[in-house]
């Protein structure tokens, strides 16, 4: 009958076949009097009677092949559990690269609306141009372009102006705010730059009789918004 | 056990040590990796369910965005309109008469985002100084499945 011990390792206490010295109890020094008991008469060698913890001399050749079980189960359930962890890596990226290309929608075109429709809400009056340098000098206007000139009205006899611009390239890369001074001249640099993120283009369009902009992602998304009047 | 062993005792002790800690370490070999991997699945189970979360409330976003912008372009046609034309346009049938169009509020990566507008308004003219006034409304409604979700523009024009 064999029963684990896991203090000894003793697997079987028939397994002293022919060794004349009692079975071992736990706490029994048995390494004290192995060797003479063995010498004073034992039918096996020595190495059948030792019974300190030696897992080789107490494991028969039918004990073996668990190890051989437990090695393929474990191989088993990690092959297992690995495969799935895969796969559940492999949906967690998909789902991690899907969110991300929303990222222009969910968080910059919501930021780049509400300034834009706040900004040409206050305007009384607009007009589109296809570049910054006629927008400053207000010449061929068209109905579609990238730049828009605002008149917002003042206190005094002249309505002040501004530019909303967008620029691919550049110094004045993104959306770009220019307010002219009081002598009505623009600054050659930007007042300030709408935080343009991924924004690859915004078209100004006047056809319908509304102003409206829309801009474009740079994953193929585009919102359009409109300037409500305040 | 071969007869090497059993005539050299002492080089089967030094053997048979490591043979110990490999069969020990075996023995509770499964139970450690299944109990770690376990971990590891409930972890990515956990992350994944937040992934999805943050996916949805994205998705949730997106769509509120695109809604609003449509409800302003509404807003704003309906601020501009001619006041001349707004019963002749048809745009805005009086109540309880609409009209129903499906306009594209905007597009995602992946397609673009259809919604439903059907305008209506209501006329009023004043008893005592007889001016007439509009209440323009237009109803922006998005469909996702069963639900649906709407959004209200409404702009008084009086005369």
């Amino acid at each position: 009958m064999k029963v684990r011990s896991s203090e000894f390792g003793v697997r079987s206490s028939r397994r002293h076949y022919g060794c004349r010295l009692p079975a071992a109890s736990p706490g029994f020094p048995v390494r004290s009097f192995f060797l003479s008991a063995c010498s004073a008469g034992g039918l096996y060698p020595t190495t059948r009677c030792f019974r300190t913890p030696n897992p080789e001399l107490q494991t028969p050749n039918s004990t073996r092949g668990t190890t051989l079980i437990e090695l393929a189960l474990v191989l088993a359930v990690s092959l297992l559990i690995a495969s799935a962890l895969a796969s559940l890596l492999n949906v967690h990226c998909k789902m991690l690269s899907v969110t991300s290309t929303y990222r222009f929608l969910s968080q910059q075109a919501p930021q780049l609306g509400l300034l834009l429709t706040k900004t040409m809400g206050n305007a009384d009056d607009f007009r589109i141009y296809g570049n910054l340098g006629d927008a400053v000098a207000d010449r061929n206007h068209v109905l579609t372009g990238p730049v828009v000139r605002l008149w917002m009205r003042e206190p005094g006899a002249a309505p002040r102006t501004a530019i909303l611009s967008f620029s691919a390239t550049g110094t004045a890369k993104g959306l770009c705010y220019y307010l002219a001074g009081s002598s009505g001249s623009f600054p050659a640099s930007p007042s300030w730059k709408m935080p343009s993120g991924n924004l690859t283009n915004a078209t100004f369009d006047d056809t319908t009789g509304i102003l409206l902009v829309t801009l474009q992602g740079s994953n193929h998304d585009q919102i359009t918004f409109a300037a409500e009047k305040k | 056990m071969g007869y090497r062993q059993l005539l050299n005792p002492g080089r089967n002790l030094v053997a048979t040590a490591g043979r110990r800690t490999t069969r020990s370490q075996l023995g509770s070999g499964l139970f450690e990796v299944s109990l770690t991997l376990f971990l590891l699945i409930t972890i990515a189970v956990y992350s994944m369910q937040t992934t999805l979360a943050a996916y949805q409330a994205q998705n949730w976003s997106v769509i509120q965005t695109m809604t609003d912008a449509q409800a302003s372009i509404e807003t704003a046609f309906a601020q501009r309109w001619v006041y001349g034309q707004i019963a002749s346009s048809n745009r805005w049938p009086v109540y309880p008469l609409f009209v129903s169009s499906i306009v594209t509020a905007g597009q995602t990566p992946y397609g673009p985002v259809n919604v439903e507008v059907r305008r209506t308004c209501h006329a009023n003219t004043d008893p005592v100084s007889g001016v007439q006034s509009y209440l323009l409304e237009s109803y922006v409604t998005y469909t996702n499945g069963k639900r649906s979700y709407c959004k209200l523009s409404k702009v008084v024009r009086t005369q």
